[in-house]
C-alpha cells in the first residue's frame, strides 16, 4: 500500500514554528469572522516531523531518475549535464534574495542581477543573429506564444490582421507549436512533409501561402527527425514573399547553436529554451525560461521590461511605460537565466561550438551503431537526434514495450510515438554530456531487448518488472480519475481493467 | 570549459564510425553560406558580452560574486506587491535539490518516475485542502499566466460572451499581463468596486467575474458575498478568485466555502525565493468535475498496475493538452513550474497545518500593528476601512513619500512601494507588507522612519 505525506501526520508535531513577538498592546485582526476560515472549513494539510518528511521525500527521490544517475535520451528535450557551479552560484543570496520591484526604490540596489539581464539579452542575440530580446517568457511555449502575439500584433500595426489569420506548421512540429499559434487565435494549417526526405514539402508550402492569407510559418531547424531543412533559405523567401513571418522554434537549437544563426537562415522571430541549449535543469517539468528575440524592425513588439545601458549603469523600463504589455508578473524566470548565464560565460563561443559539435557526433555515433537494431527510416545526416521506429521488431513487440524494458535495463527510455509521422516513434537525443562508454551502454541495451523480443518477447511485453510497480493502467487513470490522497482508498478492491492505451508524447 | 566527456581517442573513433574526417563535416546539409566555419566564428561575437574562451569554474566564481554583490540584500523587507519575503526552511532546500528531482523531466515514463508523480499528487491533495476546492493542477507559471488561462477556461466554458469583470484591485502587473495576452480574444475588462459587481450584470454579456482577495491593496473582500449575488442574478457566470498572498489561505475562508468556480494565485509564499521576480508558482483547482476536464498544465492521478494489484500514479486526463489535441487544445503549457511545486509541498508540510496558521497570524497581527501606528502619525492616513491581510496602503503626500523612501535605504530597508509608479492617480500611496519575517523592533523602526519623515 501507497503512504502518502497524509498518513505520517502527527498533529502539533510540525518542522517549523516561528518566533513569537506580539506587540505589547495586543492587537486584534480587523478581519470578521465571517471572512475567517471556521471548523467546517479545515486546512487539510498535516502536522508532520521533520525527520519523517526528510525520510518520505529521499524516498521518493529514490523512485526517481535524473540526469545525475544516467543517460536520459528523450528526444527534443536535450536532457545534457547540469553543471552544479551554477547552482551554487545561482543561490547567492545576492541574487536569490532580491526584491523584483527593488529597483524601483533605488536602480543602485540592484545593478547586478540588471547587467546579467542585459548580457544575457545581447549574449543571445550573438548566438540567434536577433537584434532584441525578452527574457520574460517562462518557458518554450510560453515563448513560442509570445512569438504569435508579435506576429499578431504586427499584422495589426500594419492593418492586416483579418487579412492574414493563418499560420502555417509542419507536420513534423512540436504539439505546443499548433497549441500556441491557436492561443493566439490563428488559424492554424498542417502542411505534410515529403515522405522520403522528411523535410517540408516545397510544392506544400507554395500551396499554403497561394492564398496570401498566412501571416507567418513556425519551424524548428533541426526538425523533429533530427533532419536539417536544406531548403531553409528557400522555404523564408517564400514566406517573406508572400508577406508572412518566419518563426523558429528553439527547442532544437542544440543541434546547431554557434555554428549556423537561425537569423542568417531568413527567420525574424525566435525562441530560445535556456533549460535545453543553456544546461538549467529540467526540474521534472520547469521551471524553464523562453527568451524571445527578434530582428530590429519587430523590436517595439517586444513584450516585458527593457533593461538599458548607459556609462556602466543598468535601468529598467517597466512595460507600462512604453513596451508592448507583459506576458507575466515581473522580469522572467531569472534564478533560470541566471544558471544559463553561467554556462554561456563558462563555455564561451568557443566551448558551445564544441558542445554543438559533440551533441551531433554523438548522435550520429548511436544512429551509426543502432541502425541494425531498430529501425532508422531516414538515413541522411542526422543532427541532435534521430528517430528510429519499432517497426522490424519480431513477436509483436512494440515501441511501449521497448521503451518499458530500457528501464529494466538501467537506462531512461527515448522519447516515444512522437514524431507522428514516424510509426512507432523511437526519439533518441543523446546530448553532448554523454560519454562514449555511457552511449555504447545504451546501444547495448537496445540490442538487449531486440534479443529478448526474439528469444523470449514477454520479458519485454510485460516490462518494466524492476521498478517499483510494474505498467500501469491509464485507461483506468483516466476514466475515473482519483487526483486527491483523500480518494485513494476509492481503489482498493477495484479490479484493474485490460486495455493498453498508446498516448503520443513528446 | 565545456562538460563534453570524450577523450580524443574517442572522438577519432566515433568520427570513423560515422564515417567524417573533421567535426564540421557533420554540418554537410546546411547551406554553404550560412555555415559558420572555424575560422569566421568569432565574427558573430558583436556585442563583446559572450566571451570567445570560456572562464574556468574559479573564474566564474568570482565573477557571479562581485555581480551578487552588487545587488542589494535588504535587513528588512516592507514590500510585496506580489513577491514575499517569507522564511525557507531548510529542509526545502535540501530535499528539493536532490538530482533525482532536478534533473528529471516530466515524468512521461510513470513506472520509472514514482517519486515525482507522487510529490505532484500530493500537492494536488494539499493545494485542494488549502483552497477548499476539488481539483487542482500541477502547476502553472505564475499567478498573472494562471488567472489568464482561467479567463480563456471560462470563456470555453461560457460561450458567446466577452465582458470580464474584476472586482477588487487587480495587481497592475496582472491586468498587463492579461490585457496582452487576451488581447486577440476582443475581450472587453471591467475593473469596478466589489459593492458594484452586481450591477455589471446587466447586459448579459459577462462570462466571468475575477475577485481578487485580498486584492493589490491588501484588502479582504466578503467573496462568498459577491459569490451570491453574482449566481443569483445570473447562474452562467463563473466566478474566479485570483490571490497573490498564498499564506493567506490559511486563515481566511478558503475559495471552495465562498463557492468560486476556479481558483488561481501565486504560490511564491510557500518555499521559493524571490529571485528578483521568478520563477515563480501558478496554482490553479477547481471545484466542478465539467471544468476538471477543461484545466491546463499536467494532471497526475492514482491508478492500478495493469496486471496486478499495486497502486500507482501516471500523468492523466492527456487528452485536454498540447501533445494530443495540438491546436484545439484549450492551452499550449508544456513545461510548467514543477521543481518549484515540489519545493512549495515541502515547505506547505514543513510548516503544518500548525505552523501555516501561526506564520499567517503573525503576518497579519504584525501588519494590522504597524497599519495603526501610522495612522496616528500627522500627515499619513490609512487608505481604506476595509479588513485588510498582510498588506495595506497608506496615504501621504509625494514628497513625505519620497523621504520615506530615501530613509528606508539609508536604514538598509526596503521600504512600502510607491504606487504611483503604477498610476500617476496613486502617487502618495504606500503599499506596505508585512510578514513572519519582520520583527517588532524593525516595524518600530520604521514608524520612526515616517514620523521622520512626515514632521521634516
Amino acid at each position: 500500500m501507497i503512504h502518502t505525506i497524509f498518513d505520517k501526520a502527527a498533529p502539533g508535531r510540525n518542522a517549523i514554528s516561528f518566533p513569537v513577538g506580539m506587540p505589547d498592546e495586543p492587537v486584534d485582526m480587523d478581519i470578521p469572522e465571517a471572512l475567517l476560515r471556521d471548523r467546517s472549513d479545515e486546512l487539510g494539510v498535516p502536522d508532520v516531523p521533520e525527520i519523517e518528511i526528510v525520510r518520505h521525500y529521499m524516498s521518493l527521490s529514490c523512485e526517481n531518475y535524473g540526469i545525475d544517475n544516467g543517460i536520459y535520451p528523450l528526444g527534443s528535450c536535450t536532457m545534457k549535464y547540469n553543471p552544479k557551479i551554477n547552482e551554487a552560484l545561482a543561490a547567492l543570496p545576492g541574487f536569490r534574495d532580491i526584491h523584483p520591484l527593488q529597483g524601483l526604490q533605488d536602480e543602485q540596489s540592484c545593478q547586478g542581477i540588471l547587467q546579467v539581464l542585459h548580457e544575457m539579452g545581447l549574449m543571445l542575440a550573438d548566438l540567434t543573429g536577433m537584434d532584441a530580446f525578452t527574457l520574460q517568457p517562462a518557458a518554450g511555449a510560453h515563448g513560442e506564444f509570445t512569438g504569435q502575439l508579435i506576429i499578431k500584433n504586427y499584422m495589426v500595426q500594419n492593418g492586416l490582421d483579418k487579412q492574414k489569420n493563418k499560420i502555417i506548421v509542419p507536420d513534423t512540429s512540436h504539439g505546443t507549436n499548433p497549441a500556441s499559434a491557436a492561443q493566439a487565435k490563428f488559424e492554424v494549417i498542417e502542411i505534410k512533409s515529403d515522405k522520403s526526405t522528411g523535410l517540408v514539402d516545397l510544392e506544400q508550402l507554395r500551396q499554403a501561402l497561394a492564398p496570401g492569407d498566412v501571416a507567418g510559418i513556425m519551424l524548428t531547424n533541426p526538425n523533429t527527425l533530427g533532419l536539417f531543412e536544406e531548403e531553409i533559405l528557400e522555404i523564408t523567401r517564400l514566406v517573406h514573399e508572400s508577406g508572412g513571418l518566419c518563426y523558429y522554434d528553439g527547442a532544437n537549437l542544440n543541434g546547431l547553436c554557434g555554428i549556423c544563426l537561425p537569423g542568417d537562415m531568413g527567420f525574424d522571430i525566435v525562441h530560445v529554451n535556456l533549460h535545453k541549449t543553456f544546461s538549467t535543469p529540467h526540474g521534472g517539468g520547469g521551471p524553464g525560461s523562453g527568451p524571445v528575440g527578434v530582428k530590429d524592425f519587430l523590436k517595439n513588439l517586444l513584450p516585458g521590461p527593457r533593461i538599458e545601458e548607459s556609462d556602466g549603469m543598468y535601468t529598467m523600463v517597466l512595460p507600462e511605460q512604453g513596451g508592448f504589455g507583459s506576458i507575466k508578473a515581473f522580469h522572467g524566470n531569472v534564478g533560470v537565466i541566471l544558471r544559463a548565464y553561467c554556462y554561456m560565460k563558462a563555455l564561451g563561443l568557443e566551448g558551445l561550438r564544441q558542445s554543438t559539435k559533440s551533441a551531433v557526433l554523438n548522435a550520429n555515433y548511436l544512429k551509426a551503431e543502432l541502425k541494425d537494431t531498430i529501425c532508422v527510416p531516414y538515413a541522411s545526416r542526422c543532427y541532435h537526434e534521430f528517430v528510429g521506429s519499432d517497426d522490424c521488431f519480431p513477436n509483436g513487440v512494440n515501441t511501449e514495450d521497448i521503451a518499458k524494458r530500457l528501464l529494466d535495463l538501467g537506462v531512461h527510455a527515448p522519447t516515444i510515438y512522437f514524431p507522428i509521422l514516424v510509426h512507432g516513434a523511437i526519439m533518441i537525443e543523446p546530448t553532448e554530456t554523454e560519454s562514449r562508454a555511457r552511449l555504447d551502454g545504451l546501444v547495448d541495451a537496445f540490442k538487449q531487448v531486440r534479443a529478448e523480443a526474439e528469444a523470449d518477447p514477454d520479458v519485454v511485453k510485460n516490462a518494466p518488472s524492476t521498478m517499483s510497480v510494474h505498467r500501469l493502467d491509464q485507461v483506468m487513470a483516466a476514466r475515473a480519475p482519483v487526483l486527491n490522497a483523500k480518494d485513494l482508498e476509492s481503489l482498493l478492491g477495484s479490479a484493474a481493467k485490460p486495455g493498453n492505451p498508446v498516448e503520443n508524447e513528446e | 570549459m565545456d562538460y563534453i566527456p570524450h577523450t580524443a581517442e574517442d572522438i577519432d573513433y566515433m568520427m570513423q564510425e560515422t564515417g567524417v574526417h573533421i567535426l564540421l563535416d557533420l554540418f554537410d546539409t546546411v547551406p554553404p553560406e550560412i555555415l559558420i566555419d572555424d575560422a569566421a566564428a568569432a565574427t558573430i561575437l558583436t556585442s563583446g558580452t559572450l566571451p570567445a574562451q570560456g572562464m574556468t569554474e574559479p573564474e566564474l566564481r568570482s565573477h557571479l560574486a562581485r555581480l551578487a554583490g552588487k545587488n542589494k540584500v535588504y535587513r528588512s523587507i516592507f514590500r510585496g506587491a506580489g513577491s514575499y519575503w517569507h522564511y525557507i526552511p531548510a529542509v526545502v532546500d535540501y530535499l528539493a535539490s536532490r538530482g533525482e528531482f532536478w534533473t528529471s523531466y516530466t515524468p512521461y515514463q510513470a513506472e520509472r518516475s514514482q517519486g515525482y508523480l507522487q510529490a505532484i499528487f500530493e500537492y494536488q491533495s494539499l493545494i485542494a485542502g488549502l483552497t477548499g476546492m476539488k481539483f487542482s493542477n500541477a502547476s502553472l507559471h505564475d499567478g498573472a499566466t494562471a488567472l489568464v488561462d482561467a479567463i480563456v477556461m471560462a470563456q470555453s466554458q461560457v460561450r458567446n460572451r466577452s465582458t470580464v469583470v474584476f472586482a477588487g484591485v487587480v495587481n497592475p502587473m496582472y491586468m498587463t499581463a492579461v490585457a496582452t495576452a487576451l488581447r486577440p480574444r476582443d475581450l472587453a475588462f471591467k475593473q469596478v468596486e466589489a459593492s458594484d459587481v452586481e450591477a455589471q450584470l446587466d447586459g448579459g454579456d459577462v462570462l466571468a467575474v475575477v475577485v481578487c482577495s485580498p486584492d493589490f491593496f491588501g484588502i479582504v473582500h466578503d467573496v462568498a458575498a459577491i459569490v451570491q449575488a453574482v449566481k443569483n442574478k445570473d447562474p452562467n457566470v463563473l466566478v474566479i478568485q485570483c490571490i497573490t498572498e498564498a499564506l493567506s489561505l490559511a486563515l481566511l475562508k478558503s475559495p471552495g466555502a465562498a463557492g468560486v468556480d476556479i481558483v488561481v494565485g501565486e504560490a511564491q509564499s510557500f518555499g521559493i525565493p524571490m529571485f528578483f521576480g521568478g520563477p515563480a508558482l501558478g496554482f490553479m483547482a477547481v471545484a466542478d468535475p465539467k471544468l476538471l476536464h477543461k484545466l491546463p498544465g499536467r494532471i497526475v492521478g492514482a491508478t492500478k498496475e495493469l496486471h496486478g494489484d499495486r497502486i500507482g500514479f501516471t500523468l492523466t486526463l492527456t487528452a485536454r493538452e498540447q501533445h494530443i489535441r495540438r491546436e484545439k487544445a484549450l492551452s499550449n503549457i508544456c513545461s510548467n513550474e514543477a521543481l518549484n511545486m515540489l519545493r512549495a509541498a515541502i515547505h506547505i508540510v514543513a510548516l503544518g497545518a500548525t505552523g501555516l496558521k501561526q506564520a499567517a497570524t503573525l503576518s497579519v497581527r504584525r501588519a494590522h500593528y504597524l497599519k495603526q501606528r501610522l495612522a496616528t502619525i500627522g500627515g499619513f492616513s490609512v487608505a481604506s476601512d476595509n479588513p485588510t491581510f498582510n498588506e495595506f496602503v497608506v496615504t501621504t503626500t509625494p514628497a513625505t513619500a519620497r523621504l520615506v523612501q530615501q530613509a528606508c535605504e539609508e536604514h538598509d530597508v526596503l521600504g512600502p512601494l510607491d504606487l504611483g509608479i503604477f498610476n500617476p492617480g496613486w502617487a502618495g500611496m504606500l503599499l506596505f507588507c508585512v510578514t513572519e519575517m519582520n520583527t517588532m523592533a524593525s516595524i518600530d523602526g520604521i514608524v520612526a522612519i515616517c514620523s521622520e519623515a512626515a514632521q521634516a
